[in-house]
């Protein structure tokens, strides 16, 4: 036993010197692991799922298997996995972009639908923190698939300025079962039963506190108050938000009438600045270039349909908003259904 | 670097130009996308924050690496 586990040992430190972790020891993908892993996906080792930048080489459902099982996944996490890569991969949401920049986003997964109950993806207590193994997962594993698939080593061609802890993992599930709305992946015309992940590059996610209002717009303001700090003016343009709102949050939100689409117009409208406020810092925001007056405002965010409202969170008067990477021309989120059956 | 190469590769002719910091970014880049010996030419960092003289100034750097690059003279 002790001379295996010393094996083991010398394994995780032949990963580091090669190169194939993200910082923190990585399960081997032993030849059982990926195969139950690719098993539970329902399709073949070999078949190709695309090309990952930076690299650009053609990686197999396998190749990503690996991938998943390195970074702890459960073999039938891997749908998600897959699913994600997937999304990522549409040419509308530039992922060479994401994983070369000096912005140092990540890729923010939330996960609708039957598997999210089916694989245990935490939708309440603590989303973006530790102790969930799905969420923690299959999060990583996007990583992992993208240093070690992509080439995106740190500091080479990864060239975050900071990054944020994200880029380890940066996984949840909506809280469809405790939501006034329906669930998001139905508002985007899948059905019920059908799971999807979203996908969007994303910039840490920010905590947004109101403890003392039960009043809707109260604490809308707040959120979108949040959502438009000066320095997320990109000079690219407006970008696309992530709005999670908490258990308690939601509720009042809820209880006052409004819908998603009303979140969503209110937020848009609010998380803005005056062009004039963008003028004193240099801004080059393509709006604030061409705005009339420096009263005129200038949202951060492109439409209400680039503000994506989830419910997830657990009891607190705490929600979370999330910036967006760089112009939705240049990149913009994506939504896969995932390939499995409940 | 990417965008250059990829250029390159439908028949154009194309130099990457970027600056010194990222330069073993670009050679990384060039050796994943198969074209290890891709020639950039090099300006000094930053670009993003300079004014007209100083854009001008890395400009005037560039142009005669890009005419090496393109014409070998």
């Amino acid at each position: 036993m002790e001379a295996g586990i010393g094996q083991y040992i010398d394994l995780l430190e032949r990963y580091y010197a090669e190169g194939v972790t993200d910082g923190l020891p990585v399960v081997p993908p032993v030849r059982a692991l990926v195969d139950q892993a690719v098993a539970a996906a329902g399709r073949a080792a070999d078949e190709v799922v695309g090309a990952i930048p930076p690299r650009g080489a053609l990686v197999t459902v396998e190749d990503i298997a690996v991938n998943a099982v390195m970074a702890g996944c459960r073999p039938e996490y891997l749908p998600v996995v897959l699913a994600a890569v997937e999304a990522m991969l549409a040419d509308s949401f530039n992922l060479f972009h994401l994983v070369t920049s000096t912005k140092g986003c990540a890729p923010l997964l939330v996960v609708n639908g039957p598997i999210r109950q089916a694989l245990g993806i935490n939708a309440r207590g603590n989303i973006f923190g530790p102790g969930h193994r799905a969420n923690a997962t299959i999060g990583r594993a996007i990583r992992l698939s993208i240093i070690n698939l992509g080439g995106a080593v740190s500091q080479v061609v990864d060239r975050a300025t900071h990054g944020h802890p994200g880029k380890y993992t940066y996984c949840i599930a909506e809280d469809e079962a405790d939501s006034p709305w329906e669930p998001y992946h139905v508002a985007r015309g899948y059905a019920r039963d059908q799971s999807t992940v979203f996908v969007q590059a994303c910039e840490g996610p920010k905590a947004v506190n109101v403890p003392t209002s039960d009043r809707a717009e109260a604490i809308l303001d707040c959120l979108a108050d949040m959502a438009c700090p000066l320095g997320s003016y990109t000079f690219t343009g407006a970008t696309e938000l992530v709005v999670i709102l908490g258990k308690e949050h939601r509720e009042a939100v809820a209880r006052a009438g409004y819908t998603r689409r009303m979140v969503q117009e209110y937020i848009h409208a609010r998380a803005a600045r005056r062009a004039g406020e963008l003028r004193r810092v240099d801004s080059v925001f393509p709006q604030v270039t061409a705005a009339a007056s420096d009263d005129e405002p200038v949202p951060l965010v492109r439409s209400p349909d680039h503000v994506h409202v989830f419910a997830a969170g657990g009891p607190g008067r705490m929600s979370s908003v999330v910036n967006g990477f760089v112009s939705v021309d240049l990149g913009v989120s994506s939504m896969r259904a995932i390939g499995f059956s409940t | 670097m990417h965008d250059a190469i990829e250029v390159e590769r439908r028949g154009k002719p194309a130099v990457a130009i970027c600056t010194d910091l990222f330069q073993a970014g670009a050679a990384a880049v060039a050796q994943m996308r198969g074209m290890p010996a891709f020639p950039v030419a090099l300006v000094r960092h930053p670009l993003g924050v300079l004014g007209p003289e100083e854009l001008l100034e890395r400009a005037r750097d560039a142009v005669p690496q890009v005419h090496k690059i393109l014409t070998g003279t």
